[in-house]
């Protein structure tokens, strides 16, 4: 008889990791099935970093709500799991009378929405706030932040492992059947045999809504590019910093981060391919005019690097942008819960989601609560954010954090082996950027590159054939140049 | 707290020659801190040949280049470290470095950048010393601006060390008070400021391609030096000596490429 678990969540990003999460606060057996390599390969790792206040969504909706109850039980959570974490605020600026009413309607909105701590500031205030931007006046929420996503999706993961799930990466769901009131999941060679299925797939949401038998959601891929500035632009750069919203889009902004760099994005893009991640150079050109008129600090010689991300949208057939839906269909696919169009604020609602569909599953059957749950993850110690006190005391103790392999984040060895031997078995050369920082700084891996290279071999046992860049075909070398003795 | 006479950032061509040359100058107390597991710095990786060949007469791998440094190293016990990465520089010349076996850190009254460069160089503004605006801080080699011929690295490096070696023993040196600046065609030089009375050799690189051009260099207006050049491209750094006597103006240095 295979194993029958009693939750499969379809989808090990930010949201169906915070789920697995919350299901772990429950004595039942959780699987996570992630198509990709590592848990924030798409949209969780993709994205401007911001929890939101909850001011930019339609009154009554669950984007407004989830939000707002995300942003409040934030710094608990960031302090739970060793997040990296900036409330520092964010403000909405206008120059024109036209912007004022819409910044007013925006307070008013949030206000209705209970997002709390919105202010109207005028220049003078601004100026404090942010001396680099132009504007004449703004909306300051201060409730607003910024998160490292990488790590905060990370985090939920390793937690959700310490707590007894179980995460099958390099599985995407190709088939769902139901038998016998069971659903039989079929993902990378396994057939997974499940009584609660969550389809948390993300910029999968339809396809996997559509394999549940729950057809005809319309989902567009709204794809979003991004420019990222080099650290010495951070000081410039205190709290994210936008222009006057619109309620379906937050338009070209610039946002500082949890490591002290500068991000210019997103512009919106509708696009039906949700695999095509390049970023063209027009639209980096469009990007830095546009957020040039806010902040006029962004200079090609401090471009590092870029990227995108791509939104799953739920549309109607008009086009026009839905709510997130959140549902179980007892009619068409008992005992599954299906979430579509999870987009932003996915990244501030993630444990509210997480806390709902659980909620959703105990409506069906009594959940027997976990005794050993612990909400509690410890991240890896960063060399770089250390004093010299502390450096000393650590290179005392571990003499691995004496050497430094990535000069430009300060990462040392002891956070690359710490890295390399995670909870979750990721063994990727960005599943160790992502976890440490390394390859982030201003020579993107120039020099560490094959440091880290070389140590995932010793550590894990692999030839350097075997190690992969990201995705399971991304394959870094191929083979000797010369065999020894040539 | 440690102290040093002088503490060498990168043992790399830049730093080993610095080394040397200072060690030959009679400067002993010197503390190399290289971030690698070996001496050497970049040309470790460049196993072509063509090495040397204005230094030794021959050409030479890049590691047989510097493995004739580090034997000098070796020969003449100066100290060195390895697996110390240097992480943080005060104006004040302390000198942190992590390693495994601890933070280390150093009291040094002269320190030489000669890191090199990975992604970009950041060239700091040097004078004829090469000493960086910061004083007794100086530079060379990659770090400053990028070397096509590491012959040159050597020698800018022994320059350099010549300055060090005379602000050790007089405790400071005289101000650069003329600037070099880099006119039309002309990208940037090394140094900056030159000393009035001091021959110096000027590096420079063309900002585009020439042929059948001038390099000439003004002073006040009049035309202190002029260089024929039959063809000139940015990828090769160009050179270009001034005696004291010719240049005995008060006023900057131009330099540009004229038809």
């Amino acid at each position: 008889m295979k194993d029958l678990y009693d939750v499969i969540v379809i989808g090990g990003g930010v949201v169906g990791s915070a789920i697995a999460r919350e299901l772990t606060r429950y004595q039942l057996k959780i699987g996570v099935l992630e198509k990709n390599e590592d848990v924030c390969y798409e949209t969780s790792g993709r994205n401007s970093g911001v929890i939101h206040g909850g001011f930019a969504y339609d009154p009554g909706t669950l984007k407004a709500k989830l939000c707002v109850e995300g942003n409040r039980g934030f710094d608990a959570l960031t302090e739970e799991l060793d997040i990296p974490f900036i409330r520092c605020g964010k403000v909405l600026v206008g120059n024109t009378q036209e912007d004022m009413e819409n910044l007013k309607r925006t307070m008013k909105q949030g206000e209705i929405n209970g997002a709390q701590n919105l202010v109207l500031i005028d220049e003078k205030e601004l100026h404090e706030l942010v001396p680099t931007v132009v504007g004449k006046f703004a909306m300051f929420s201060k409730n607003s932040g910024v998160v490292d996503p990488f790590i905060y999706t990370i985090a939920l993961a390793e937690n959700a492992v310490q707590n007894g799930a179980e995460y099958f990466l390099g599985h995407e769901v190709t088939a769902i059947e139901r038998k016998d009131n069971v659903y039989e999941i079929t993902a990378g060679e396994k057939v997974f045999r499940t009584r609660f299925v969550v389809n948390s797939a993300g910029l999968g949401c339809g396809v996997t809504s559509d394999m549940l038998g729950i057809k005809g959601y319309r989902v567009i891929g709204s794809k979003g590019d991004y420019i990222i500035l080099d650290q010495r632009t951070g000081k410039d750069l205190s709290m994210p910093v936008y222009p006057v919203p619109s309620n379906t889009y937050m338009g070209i902004h610039v946002t500082n981060t949890t490591d002290g760099n500068v991000i210019v994005g997103p512009n919106a893009v509708t696009v039906s391919d949700f695999t095509y991640y390049g970023v063209p150079q027009e639209n980096m050109d469009y990007l830095a005019e546009s957020a040039s008129d806010l902040w006029p600090c962004i200079h090609k010689p401090d471009y590092i690097r870029n990227y995108s991300g791509i939104l799953p949208k739920w549309v109607d057939e008009n086009g026009v942008i839905q709510d997130f839906k959140i549902e179980m269909r007892e009619d068409i696919a008992p005992n599954a819960i299906n979430l579509v169009g999870i987009e932003s604020p996915g990244l501030t609602s993630a444990v509210p989601i997480g806390k709902m569909v659980v909620s959703m599953i105990a409506e069906k059957e009594t959940l027997i609560p976990n005794e050993n749950f612990n909400p509690r993850r410890k991240g890896i110690a960063r060399f770089e954010k250390m004093s010299n006190e502390q450096r000393a005391q650590m290179i005392q103790e571990t003499p691995d954090y004496g050497e430094v392999i990535c000069r430009c984040q300060k990462v040392t060895k002891a956070e690359i082996l710490q890295a390399i031997h995670n909870p979750l078995g990721v063994h990727t050369m960005v599943g160790i950027k992502y976890r440490t920082r390394a390859m982030m700084g201003r020579c993107q891996g120039g020099y560490c590159q094959m440091r880290i290279e070389q140590l995932l071999e010793q550590e894990c046992g692999l030839k350097p054939e075997d190690i992969r860049y990201n995705r399971a075909d991304a394959w870094i070398l191929t083979g000797k140049v010369r065999e020894e003795g040539n | 707290m440690n102290k040093k006479d002088v503490i060498i950032i990168g043992g790399g061509p830049a730093g080993m020659a610095a080394a040397v040359e200072l060690y030959n100058q009679g400067i002993h107390d010197i503390l190399i801190l290289e971030r690698e597991k070996m001496l050497g710095g970049i040309l470790r990786q460049c196993i072509h040949d063509g090495f040397g060949l204005t230094r030794f007469g021959t050409t030479l791998s890049g590691p047989e280049y510097i493995d004739r440094f580090i034997q000098i190293i070796k020969e003449k016990g100066i100290a060195y470290k390895t697996n110390a990465s240097v992480i943080e520089l005060k104006a004040d010349k302390r000198v942190t470095a992590a390693t495994p076996e601890g933070l280390l850190e150093y009291q040094a009254k002269a320190v030489i950048l000669a890191m090199g460069c990975r992604e970009r160089t950041r060239g700091a503004v040097t004078d004829a010393f090469f000493q960086t605006n910061q004083e007794g801080i100086f530079a060379a080699g990659n770090v400053l601006h990028v070397h096509d011929l590491v012959d040159f690295v050597s020698l800018e490096a022994e320059a350099m060390a010549d300055g060090v070696a005379r602000y050790l023993k007089e405790g400071s040196l005289p101000e650069c008070t003329i600037s070099v600046n880099a006119g039309d065609g002309v990208n940037h030089t090394v140094p900056q400021k030159v000393l009035p009375g001091r021959d110096v050799t000027l590096s420079l690189r063309v900002s585009r391609r020439f042929r059948d051009v001038n390099l000439v260099i003004r002073q006040e207006g009049a035309v202190i030096k002029k260089k024929k050049l039959r063809r000139a491209i940015p990828a090769e750094m160009l050179t270009v000596s001034l005696k004291a006597s010719e240049f005995t103006g008060k006023g900057d240095l131009e330099v540009q490429i004229e038809c």
